[in-house]
């Protein structure tokens, strides 16, 4: 016998606007079809739960995107299998570099890389990477700031190698001017980088501190 | 097997006979007459009404012959990134559009009741168009179409309008 109650309960009373407008998954599954993250700020106003879910998608776009080139010489390796959630011996190390890289290589609005950049700067204040646009170094050079250096060794107990070394000012987001869109990604990148913790154990890894 | 009869009740407890096959594109339903194996018991869906349950099987029955999408576990995860909203074909257009003055009413319960059945195909098709409906629509539009309270404080407002001050001003 297959059972099943049949009184609808408060949720089902509730008119279905508001049902769908309250089921996260849904919204997550309509979000996705916004090509552009730019689009998605509007949504974003909406109330708490459309703006978690909007900036979940735009962090999963981020990842979707930028993860596809790393796939050969990155993350794809023999103790990474992503699409079975075998994290192997994935450290949380690895979750940084990994947040560094698609975060970093990528612009938060159009997406493409955007290699002009110099380094991955990891930000003490704000404990937060951030990668400047190369238009921003010479506003932002007196913070004491660790670094991302190019064989992937980055320790943030290290002042910075170079006088010009791009930095983030005033715990980063704000750093943005309308001279390029590489400002806007910053924005964009603030707001996911306070949701990496969450990404990092949506995808399993373990946070070791 | 798969001609075999299926009765579904919906809320208000009305019986619907559909062929197991055009049941079994909702992947709740396959699960569970999986499960329940032969069984000529009613199944009971208490979160869909006798007029939405009749609309997903106008769906399921045009559709039957379609390939079953891919589970989640066997999907590209990364295809989700690139879903596109106005490749809609004319016949789901019709149907979704349903009728013009219960449009939007019908259309929220036919997603709900794709999510919950779990009829992937259809739930992309609602949410492909409540995404079309909703883009270029300001946040107090959005919240007036569905319903929603603003609950955001005055201090969440502020902090979100100086995040996207740069957009507001470009």
């Amino acid at each position: 016998m297959i059972t099943g109650n049949t009184t609808p309960t408060a949720e089902q009373r509730l008119p279905p606007e508001v049902r769908l407008s309250q089921n996260a998954d849904i919204l997550h599954e309509i979000f996705a079809y916004y090509e552009h993250p730019f689009h998605l700020i509007n949504v974003s106003k909406v109330s708490r739960l459309w703006r978690r879910t909007a900036n979940h998608n735009i962090a999963w776009k981020h990842i979707a995107e930028t993860m596809k080139p790393l796939e050969a010489d990155f993350f794809w390796n023999d103790n990474y299998d992503f699409e079975n959630g075998n994290h192997g011996i994935i450290t949380a190390q690895d979750a940084r570099i990994f947040c560094i890289k698609f975060f970093s290589d990528s612009c938060g609005v159009c997406l493409k890389g955007h290699r002009h950049w110099s380094r991955t700067s990891y930000c003490q204040k704000s404990r937060t990477y951030i990668k400047p646009c190369n238009c921003h170094q010479d506003f932002h050079r007196d913070y004491e700031i660790g670094y991302y250096s190019d064989d992937d060794d980055w320790d943030v107990s290290k002042p910075p190698k170079r006088e010009d070394q791009p930095c983030v000012h005033e715990c980063h987001g704000y750093l943005v001017r309308k001279c390029c869109m590489n400002c806007h990604a910053a924005v964009f990148r603030k707001r996911i980088i306070t949701d990496i913790e969450s990404l990092m154990k949506h995808y399993g890894f373990e946070n070791e501190g | 097997m798969s001609d075999t009869l299926v009765t579904l009740t919906s809320q208000e407890g009305k019986p619907e006979q559909v062929p197991r096959r055009i049941a079994e594109r909702s992947t709740l339903l396959k699960n569970m007459l999986e499960d329940v194996g032969e069984s000529n018991q009613p199944i009971p869906l208490p979160n869909v009404s006798h007029k939405i349950l009749k609309r997903v099987l106008e769906y399921c029955i045009h559709h039957k012959d379609d390939p079953q999408p891919p589970s989640d576990d066997d999907k590209d995860s990364f295809d989700s990134s690139r879903k596109r909203s106005d490749d809609i074909d004319e016949w789901d257009q019709k149907f979704i559009k349903g009728k013009e003055e219960e449009h939007n009413e019908e259309l929220f319960q036919i997603i709900l009741a794709a999510n919950y059945l779990d009829i992937k195909p259809l739930l992309d098709l609602g949410c492909k168009t409540v995404a079309n409906m909703i883009k270029g629509k300001s946040p107090e539009q959005i919240r007036e179409m569905f319903n929603i309270e603003n609950d955001f404080t005055p201090e969440e407002e502020d902090q979100i309008r100086r995040e996207n001050e740069w957009a507001a001003d470009a």
